[in-house]
């Protein structure tokens, strides 16, 4: 009988986690052989110093840092679901947004794909490009989405996206020019004016300008848009500017603007 | 804790006072220091916090404790390989009676089991760890290690005559 096999058999037959037939096996052994007998005795004491370790205590720092991560989350905790009530709806919209743009990447790519192991045909590469075009119209919509986030950074960065935009649709257009009229930061609403500027030329934007001049009551607004409305030579501006003269709720600074702004057109 | 997942964080509390202890322990024995344990044990606590919404019921709240546990030792022992820690013994009260020999007794050979299990791999350390100490079943483990029940039962076994020839070569 092999000793090493028994030997490493002990701690299991100590804790009677062997079958009938090896606890026999053993226990023969061990009948036999001394040495094995005294491995058996050593395997008891080690065993037995196993079993009588004792759990040390920690210091009371560890129950009292506990207690303290445990309100600083439950602090998180309150705050996170004021802001979920806040944004439950526009992430939902957000989210849509995401998902219709993921499977027209996965289309895209489907399609792009299918193009490079075949040789180029006119239908296939305009697939493509429809497809590319698909794809640059959702990250229109993505950031348009933006644009009815709750920070005004967000949407600022937004405004500033779609001004990148050589060609606009009227959607993108209506979009901002919503921006320009209706946004609670005055500093979104004056990047939308500017970034309408380079689609001065289009009879939505136009009218838009002299929609909101006739609406706003912020002097830097005013200001600004007097100064686009000059600079696209819009006629019509020139009653507005004649009535923002009159009235007496606006800042003397913007009255001399819509006075300069008057001559010009005349 | 699934009233935790649920966001009633009081609820954290009860488990936290039956874990504590066995966690700080696991910890102490593998790092040899009072108070990195009980930073690895407030990080366990931290990541239960953290990742509460991603508990499965389907599986014992020990289990995923003992796998967050791994994990973060598993953290320290990868950012902190070069460190060797000293053990400082916690103060101990000295009994005045005949027990004080058996209490001396007693600590030596902790004192050697614990240097033999530095002998030890550190896979062989954590599967002592959680089946000695922990007191974990073979089951237990192997859910919370990712390995089979048996692969399980080979390691422990191998770990502990491991240990125990290292722990009569040192006494």
């Amino acid at each position: 009988m092999n000793c090493k096999y028994i030997q490493d058999l002990l701690i299991e037959y100590l804790e009677h986690n062997l079958n009938q037939e090896q606890a026999n096996e053993v226990e023969n052994h061990l009948i036999s052989c001394e040495n094995c007998r005294n491995e058996y005795q050593l395997a008891k004491q080690f065993l037995h110093t196993i079993n009588d370790i004792e759990d040390e205590q920690p210091s009371a720092n560890l129950s009292m840092n506990f207690n303290q991560l445990l309100e600083e989350e439950k602090e998180n905790q309150r705050q996170e679901s004021i802001q979920f009530t806040d944004q439950k709806e526009n992430h939902y919209k957000f989210g849509e947004f995401l998902k219709y743009a993921a499977a027209i990447l996965i289309i895209f790519g489907v399609g792009f794909l299918l193009g490079k192991n075949s040789p180029f045909t006119n239908d296939q590469s305009m697939m493509i490009a429809s497809l590319q075009s698909d794809l640059n119209n959702m990250k229109q919509n993505l950031t348009m989405a933006t644009l009815k986030q709750p920070t005004s950074s967000q949407r600022l960065k937004a405004v500033n996206i779609l001004e990148k935009q050589d060609v606009a649709d009227d959607k993108v257009l209506s979009v901002l020019v919503q921006t320009l009229q209706s946004d609670a930061n005055v500093n979104v609403r004056m990047a939308a004016a500017n970034a309408l500027t380079k689609f001065a030329q289009h009879p939505l934007v136009r009218n838009a300008y002299l929609e909101t001049l006739k609406n706003q009551k912020e002097p830097s607004i005013q200001i600004t848009l007097i100064n686009i409305l000059i600079d696209i030579q819009e006629n019509r501006a020139k009653i507005l500017l004649e009535e923002i003269m009159k009235e007496d709720d606006n800042l003397p600074v913007v009255k001399e603007m819509a006075k300069e702004g008057i001559k010009v057109f005349v | 804790m699934v009233l935790v997942r649920s966001g009633e964080l009081n609820a954290l509390s009860p488990l936290f006072d039956k874990y504590h202890l066995r966690l700080y322990n696991f910890f102490l024995r593998l790092t040899k220091n009072q108070s990195i344990s009980e930073d690895l044990v407030q990080s366990v606590f931290r990541r239960i916090l953290t990742y509460r919404k991603t508990y499965n019921e389907q599986h014992k709240f020990r289990s995923w404790m003992y796998q967050i546990a791994r994990n973060v030792h598993a953290n320290y022992y990868r950012d902190n390989k070069l460190v060797i820690s000293g053990f400082s013994e916690p103060e101990k009260i000295e009994y005045e009676t005949d027990s004080a020999i058996e209490e001396m007794e007693k600590e030596s050979r902790k004192r050697i089991l614990y240097e033999a299990m530095d002998g030890l791999q550190t896979d062989q350390k954590e599967i002592i760890e959680l089946s000695r100490f922990q007191g974990l079943k073979y089951r237990e483990i192997a859910e919370i290690t990712g390995l089979s029940e048996t692969a399980v039962k080979v390691k422990a076994h191998r770990a502990i005559n491991k240990l125990r020839e290292l722990y009569f070569k040192l006494a």
